[in-house]
């Protein structure tokens, strides 16, 4: 595997592989095995009902296994996917860049080239293998829900899903070109998410269907490959491949001519600095209250990706309650206590404002926030394997002190969301005239926090036992289950006791009922067990020199 | 003088793994002790055993009467720490990291940090990714100054550094010294050795192999002994000598080399009994010193002082 940059990228890539590949998959595989149970409801039914979801996906025969799997997880597979895509694109160069490892690969008789073309393919090569395990699980729920075994339409369905997501990565690798690793892979979330709630709108709303032409999803969404009779498009996919190609194109003369381990933006923005005496700088740094502390410091850190968070959770709250203000009658009319609506939206009665609020907008805000917080404290993880607390744990401050303030940059990022996302239903809801009693939606909002601080709490767990990504694996498997246990508990009939393990399931639907306290005490003392652990360890075992001593 | 750091049988083993094995030694209060060994000897392990960073697997490591893996808050408040490699933050300017740093610790001395940078001549605007090694050595040697710390551990100060900055450190740890602070360094440069420290242990694989001060190291030395005859001569007549440890015939037989350790008394009259027309002898540097005691030959017996 270290035989070329290509296979030592690619051995780079393995968990990654691994996980997104299973994962997503498994995901695919749940709405299959699933679908016969949901058949109760009447097709018309169905197909009317999910229209109005169009936001999330394409509505076409849905009243089939491969029209339902399509309308549910296909929509959404290459933004998932993207996630990792944007974060690998971006790293892609500048991740060794500012490590300070691309100087030593780049001194070897190798072209900057033949390097970025090899890191190129590998993460192309990744990408594909994860569509191919994403293919396998897709064929197996195929067989699952009884229909013809597919073999040319899941390959189409996970490639074309992996090819759109390629297209963010070459983007975030194009954008890392000019501005840092983190900027980058910040923008291209951000240009993804945007790209997403356009294709969405323009799907769901036709009178804005224009809107669906300036997002490259629309080109993916030309082919539903797992719907029965559905043609297969090729010259979208192939003007998509033709974008990637572009685009990472684009990369290469940028990675080959410029200077390694500056960006331009920095460069742009330092030009006219005007030189500034060291005790000037120093007096005015002395004064900044964001370095007064090993928790001010992590907050300052992670601001810029608090910040966007933060915006998309609102946005995303808000934009639903807008949404459902427009369509609120024609659910109430056409849901009622539709056991099928039940069934998708996890036994809430969505026929109520409050319910179809709650299966709108918190039963998927709930997977966001704790995956929000998880992220942010996997920061912890990353600098104890890079070794940058040597430092900070060389001071007086003692190591459980060290860590209980850097838990309180996610801690506290999790309570501005909730705030955030209140706020913004609140104001959206006041704005359009929709009743929602403010008390309940603070009670569900004030309820995500729990489910950060256990996330939260997991990552600092593990963190220094094992390796970032792998914990980030970790996290990614224990959402996940958590998650398909309380969303599809009614369909499969799980042991009660199972779901009870479901943070998801202890969250409930405190829009509805109000907060569980029982529940929310129980994941507190969960999220504070975890937190101990941590810091226990973190306290008693050697801190590791990480890659500054390697 | 008392002792401000002080292990007892220090050992740390990663698994199956050396790591140090049963270092015991002081280093007393105002004194300079440099740390001697090759690459992998175990230099790191004992500092950041001493910084409470690892934790010792038998003996134990005190600074200033405290524990330092029990006690390792308290023990911060004595030390300036520079680790041998560092990374922090990247996108932070060294400003931003003295700032922080100083605000952890406290009881920073702001117009002695200004000093320190200005001595160095550090940009602090910068950031710590835009920095070179040698500025990145700065910040860390500017954080571990800038509070007038009682001990300072320094893991190779000058790594990194150019000549110039390397003198302004030597001025500063002198400066230190002067003030009654502790330093501790462990280094592969032995002019820099010479330049700042009293005391000197070596280890290798591990074991301290000796500790003395740096003019009895040598003292100590090997002297290269080349005695000239006038016929042909034999490598016998000096191999019961006392202090020779060896001894070569050059190729075309006049000329004997011999390595001696102690006076040369012995070694002079031998050489007058077998009429030489010439003596010379040649003092090791102190690198061919400290190379004997790191080269992989036969264990030398551990040390305990």
């Amino acid at each position: 595997m270290f035989r070329t940059i290509l296979t030592k990228s690619l051995r780079d890539y393995r968990w990654a592989i691994l996980g997104w590949g299973l994962g997503l998959g498994l995901i695919v595989y749940a709405q299959y095995a699933t679908f016969a149970a949901t058949l109760g409801a009447s097709p018309a039914q169905v197909q009317k009902l999910v229209q109005q979801f169009e936001f999330f996906g394409e509505a076409a025969r849905v009243d089939t296994p491969g029209g339902f799997v399509t309308f549910k997880i296909m929509g959404v597979l290459p933004v998932i996917l993207g996630i990792w895509t944007a974060l690998a694109g971006a790293r892609l160069t500048r991740g060794e860049e500012e490590s300070g490892a691309l100087d030593i690969v780049l001194s070897t008789p190798r072209s900057r080239r033949a390097v970025i073309r090899q890191k190129l393919l590998a993460l192309a090569t990744a990408v594909a293998l994860i569509s191919l395990l994403i293919a396998v699980w897709i064929l197996a729920g195929m067989a699952r829900a009884g229909v013809t075994v597919n073999a040319g339409a899941a390959l189409t369905a996970a490639l074309s899903g992996g090819l759109a997501a390629l297209f963010f990565g070459a983007l975030a690798l194009l954008l890392a070109q000019v501005m840092s690793r983190a900027a980058a892979a910040g923008t291209a979330g951000g240009l993804m998410a945007l790209a997403f709630v356009l294709e969405g709108t323009g799907r769901a709303l036709h009178n804005a269907a224009v809107l669906r032409h300036l997002s490259p999803l629309f080109l993916y969404d030309q082919n539903l490959p797992l719907v029965p009779g559905s043609a297969i498009h090729v010259a979208p996919l192939l003007l998509l491949a033709a974008l990637t190609v572009l685009l990472a194109g684009a990369a290469v003369p940028l990675f080959v001519r410029r200077d390694i381990g500056r960006s331009a933006l920095a460069d742009l923005a330092s030009r006219d600095r005007r030189p500034v005496p060291a005790g000037q700088i120093m007096a005015r740094e002395r004064r900044d209250l964001w370095v007064r502390g090993v928790g001010r410091q992590a907050m300052r850190r992670q601001s810029g990706i608090v910040f966007w968070w933060i915006v998309a959770l609102a946005l995303y709250a808000g934009y639903f309650v807008t949404v459902a203000r427009s369509s609120e009658h024609q659910f109430q009319q056409l849901l009622g206590n539709s056991s099928f609506a039940k069934a998708v939206f996890s036994g809430t009665n969505i026929g109520t404002n409050a319910g179809f609020l709650s299966a709108l907008i918190f039963n998927y805000l709930q997977l966001l926030v704790a995956l929000f917080a998880g992220i942010l404290a996997a920061r912890w993880s990353a600098d104890l394997d890079a070794g940058r607390l040597e430092l900070v744990v060389s001071t007086p401050a003692p190591r459980s002190r060290v860590l209980l303030a850097r838990y309180a940059a996610p801690a506290a990022a999790a309570c501005l969301a909730a705030g955030a996302v209140w706020l913004a239903i609140v104001l959206t809801a006041g704005i359009s005239g929709f009743p929602v009693n403010p008390g309940h939606v603070a009670a569900a909002s004030a309820g995500l926090v729990p489910l950060a601080l256990i996330t939260a709490s997991l990552v600092v767990a593990l963190s220094g036992i094992i390796p970032r990504a792998a914990i980030l694996g970790i996290m990614a498997g224990f959402l996940a289950a958590s998650y398909l246990i309380a969303v599809l508990r009614t369909l499969l009939g799980l042991p009660g006791w199972v779901v009870d393990l479901s943070i998801f399931h202890q969250y409930g639907t405190p829009l509805l009922t109000g907060l569980n306290w029982i529940s929310v005490a129980g994941l507190l003392v969960a999220a504070a067990i975890l937190l101990g652990l941590g810091a226990w360890q973190f306290a008693a075992r050697d801190l590791d020199r990480g890659t500054a001593g390697s | 003088m008392s002792a401000i750091i002080e292990t007892a049988n220090l050992t740390k083993r990663y698994g199956r793994h050396r790591g140090i094995v049963d270092l015991t030694f002081q280093v007393q209060a105002g004194e300079s002790f440099g740390f001697l060994g090759p690459n992998g000897a175990g230099k790191t392990t004992t500092i950041r055993t001493l910084l409470g960073f690892l934790k010792p697997t038998a003996g134990s490591a005190a600074i200033a009467g405290l524990d330092c893996w029990t006690q390792p808050s308290e023990v911060h408040r004595v030390i300036g720490y520079l680790p041998g490699e560092f990374t922090f933050d990247p996108s932070l300017t060294g400003a931003q990291i003295i700032a922080y740093l100083g605000n952890l610790r406290g009881g920073v001395d702001q117009q002695y940090a200004l000093s320190l940078v200005e001595r160095f001549e550090l940009d602090p605007s910068r950031r710590f990714h835009e920095y070179s090694r040698g500025n990145k050595q700065k910040v860390g040697l500017v954080q571990a100054f800038m509070h007038h710390p009682r001990l300072l551990i320094l893991d190779e100060p000058t790594s990194g550094l150019d000549p110039l900055n390397q003198q302004e450190f030597y001025r500063l740890v002198a400066e230190v010294q002067g003030q009654g602070a502790t330093v501790f360094l462990s280094s592969h440069n032995l002019a820099e050795v010479e330049h700042t420290c009293q005391r000197v242990g070596i280890i290798r694989e591990g074991r301290l192999v000796k500790v003395d001060a740096v003019h009895t190291l040598k003292e100590l030395q090997h002297y290269e002994v080349e005695v000239t005859f006038a016929g042909p001569a034999s490598p016998d007549w000096f191999r019961r000598v006392p202090g020779v440890l060896g001894v070569s015939l050059s190729p075309e037989g006049h000329r004997l080399l011999l390595t001696v350790q102690g006076t040369l008394g012995d070694v002079v009259q031998e050489a007058a009994r077998h009429d030489a027309t010439n003596l010379t002898t040649r003092e090791p540097s102190l690198e061919e010193v400290f190379l004997r005691y790191y080269a992989p030959a036969p264990a030398a017996p551990a040390v305990t002082v």
